[in-house]
């Protein structure tokens, strides 16, 4: 399984791609909405850390990923053996 | 050699504005103008039918082009909500009401956001197997008889509109062969569960189905037609939502420009989409137009019209 902290810069390279920025300050348990991530932005979000990590996090609701925590969580979830 | 000649058109004449119930969707008025992209919706007046969208757009056809009824040998309805129960189809009751002699085939697609692709491959298909010179492709989907109000996750997005393509000789565009493609397992995320239900839809699948079959079936289409992205003029994209359609640009690298939103005073008229972005190409005539319909099903299919394309024999 992906550890968290490869998992947190995962999703800041993410977030740089969604929203075309160079810079993101981001807690892991901070809403996705204070960087500027909408409902929309959120299922970018989850197709560009698929891209950047190889999981397929498959027919996932992205509103359930509302910050690195929760996103972490269900990665775990879905990943936690063997990956 | 048979193609499109010209296209008709119909939007429903009442208009939805999602700016001034942006409020009440728990949206904000950027959200929807600059994401979602629908500042209105065309709605259906109540009464109206789906066959009676197609007789107007058959009205609009008559206005801008040289169509005749009693030249129509083939009639082709695509859409998911026909008349009364679809029994009898919705392409018998549009003959009915056009006035058509007997001689014309005449039957129904059922088709979302991926019909206009099927539909003009099919009648195209049929009309050269068949010998046939003159038909007509509607697209007719009423979405807004099946959307719940309380839902604004669907009742922001889709608009009322019907479009008919003139198939026929001497056409300004030709059908290069389409490819298709389907993934049943993922059917759920935009369905009606029950008869006399509303629709429902999985966002999330929606996009990721979107960002990646659509290019993917676009760059292998290409590579199959041996041309690339500099060889087509302009890309129509079915009108799903801005953010769906400016992210397929982003993720293609296609110049925004060639790949447009245009549905922002209409919302996702569904399989109409295609056909009236093309419309409005009709008098420019740009060289190869790359349409793709993707939705429903889940379903996806990608078409070149060109008017280059060299007459078969």
């Amino acid at each position: 399984m992906i550890s968290k902290e490869e998992f947190r810069n995962a999703v800041i390279q993410a977030i740089k791609r969604v929203k075309d920025i160079d810079h993101v300050d981001i807690a892991n348990d901070e809403d996705f909405s204070h960087v500027g991530l909408d409902s929309l932005d959120a299922m970018d979000l989850v197709l560009q850390v698929e891209s950047i990590t190889g999981l397929n996090f498959g027919e996932f609701n992205a509103a359930e990923a509302r910050n690195i925590d929760a996103f972490y969580v269900k990665a775990e979830e879905l990943f936690g053996d063997g990956t | 050699m048979i193609g499109v000649k010209a296209i008709g058109r119909y939007v429903a004449p009442e208009q939805v504005s999602n700016l001034e119930r942006a409020q009440r969707a728990g949206k904000d008025q950027s959200f929807i103008r600059d994401k979602i992209g629908f500042q209105s919706l065309a709605r259906l007046p109540a009464g109206i039918e789906t066959s009676d969208m197609c007789v107007s757009a058959f009205a609009d056809l008559k206005r801008i082009s040289k169509i005749r009824e009693e030249d129509v040998d083939c009639l082709i309805v695509c859409t998911q909500n026909p008349d009364a129960a679809g029994l009898p189809h919705t392409s018998a009751i549009v003959h009915r009401k056009l006035g058509l002699k007997h001689d014309v085939a005449c039957f129904d697609i059922s088709l979302g956001c991926s019909g206009y692709v099927y539909g003009l491959s099919i009648i195209y298909s049929f009309m050269r197997t068949n010998g046939m010179r003159c038909g007509l492709l509607f697209t007719a989907d009423p979405y807004s008889r099946i959307i719940d109000p309380e839902d604004w996750d669907t009742e922001l997005l889709f608009g009322d509109a019907a479009t008919v393509t003139w198939m026929g000789e001497s056409p300004i565009y030709r059908c290069r062969p389409a490819m298709f493609a389907t993934d049943g397992s993922l059917g759920h995320s935009i369905s009606v569960s029950q008869r006399g239900e509303k629709l429902s839809m999985l966002g999330s699948n929606v996009f990721k189905f979107s960002m990646t079959v659509v290019p993917d079936q676009v760059d292998r289409y290409l590579q199959r037609e041996s041309l690339s992205h500099d060889d087509i003029d302009v890309f129509l994209f079915h009108q799903g939502s801005r953010f769906i359609v400016e992210n397929l640009v982003k993720k293609m690298g296609l110049p925004p420009a060639k790949a447009p939103f245009e549905a922002a005073d209409v919302g996702n008229t569904v399989s109409s989409s295609l056909p009236l972005m093309l419309q409005s190409r009709l008098q420019s005539r740009p060289a190869r137009v790359l349409i793709s319909g993707f939705g429903v099903g889940l379903s996806w299919a990608t078409m070149i019209l060109d008017a280059r394309l060299p007459e078969k024999k």
